[in-house]
């Protein structure tokens, strides 16, 4: 099963913590044989299991393929790197997740850096590319531009 | 045989001609040899008077004829002296003239060939002067850049280093969102190739 990837869930890590959370929810529901208070979950858990089928969202083998399916993407799926200057807020994390997955690839990872070096901007890795937007990227190629402001100034 | 040569041999043989004459001059003809068969030959005798007379006319004959011919020797000496004093003077002006020409033609031959050479020299170094110069400026040119490229490069290193100091974690990515945004767009195709790539 491939799971309809909320944009609250972006990064490896996060996929494999869901879906060991899911797992423990998984047999919660199947030791109890009735319906578990999903507030205990993750938002992200619980964003992922409000994908299932109402009738499946307390079934033990629904959850355990749910599951099986994000360790599945974690091993598979394709990977983005974004390296921003300081640690960006859920919110700004799901925009950027959301441009991704509907301007490039749908069921893709995301990863966010920290690197106050940057200073600001972004840096974007792919597979086999890096692209810096960064601001500091942008004033090392512009150092000429910075002498003429001085000389301006 | 040279010129020179041949004028001393004409005048060693004037001398000797002169000499010759003069000597001839001076003493009187030698007696005639006694005759050595007196007796088979007979001899017409003379009185002592008609004799004396007779040698004294011959003598006179003699040296009037010497005289004559000494005289007219004398004049084609003269003659000839001053031909030779002419040839001589001429033959030594174009001696000395060819000398003359052949010595000024060497100097100005010379004179001509150290100007040219002069001129050579001042070519070279003058095009010497010039390459060095042009290195020297393409040199002083380079080291100006690269100095110039180090300044840039310094004064742009402190400027990021400022900015991200100052910065340091205050960095407000909500009002970067654009640029982020922007910044993913751009690279839209690339990324989609990568993954595609990948796929």
């Amino acid at each position: 099963m491939k799971p309809k990837l909320p944009d609250s869930l972006y990064s490896v890590d996060q996929v494999l913590a869901v879906a060991e959370e899911l797992h423990q929810y998984g047999r919660q529901v199947a030791g109890r044989g009735s319906k578990v208070d999903t507030k205990e979950l993750s938002p992200a858990a619980a964003d992922l299991l409000a994908t299932l089928p109402a009738g499946q969202r307390d079934e033990s083998p629904a959850i355990e393929e749910l599951r099986e399916g994000l360790e599945e993407l974690a091993a598979t799926a394709a990977v983005i790197t974004l390296v921003l200057a300081a640690s960006p807020s859920a919110q700004l994390k799901q925009e950027l997740t959301s441009w991704l997955r509907t301007n490039v690839r749908p069921r893709l990872l995301v990863n966010f850096h920290v690197d106050p070096e940057i200073a600001g901007g972004i840096v974007i890795r792919s597979t086999n590319h890096i692209f810096d937007n960064s601001f500091r990227s942008a004033l090392i190629a512009n150092q000429a531009q910075f002498t003429k402001v001085l000389g301006r100034v | 045989m040279g010129m020179y040569e041949l004028i001393g041999i004409g005048l060693l043989a004037l001398n000797l001609v002169v000499l010759t004459v003069v000597a001839t001059r001076k003493s009187p003809p030698p007696p005639p040899p006694p005759d050595p068969h007196p007796e088979s030959v007979p001899q017409p005798q003379l009185s002592p008077e008609v004799r004396g007379r007779l040698e004294q006319q011959a003598a006179a004959t003699f040296e009037a004829a010497i005289a004559k011919a000494t005289g007219q020797f004398g004049k084609d000496l003269d003659a000839t002296s001053s031909r030779l004093n002419a040839l001589i003077v001429k033959l030594t002006t174009e001696i000395v003239e060819r000398e003359l020409k052949d010595y000024k033609e060497g100097i100005e031959a010379a004179r001509q060939a150290a100007i040219d050479s002069l001129g050579k020299v001042q070519a070279e170094t003058m095009e010497r002067q010039k390459s060095l110069q042009r290195d020297i400026e393409a040199e002083l040119s380079e080291r100006r850049k690269q100095l110039m490229e180090r300044v840039d490069q310094r004064l742009g290193e402190a400027a990021v280093a400022y900015i991200v100091e100052s910065l340091g974690q205050g960095a407000d990515l909500g009002a970067q969102r654009n640029w982020l945004l922007d910044s993913l767009e751009r690279h839209k195709a690339d990324l989609k190739k990568d993954l595609a790539d990948e796929a």
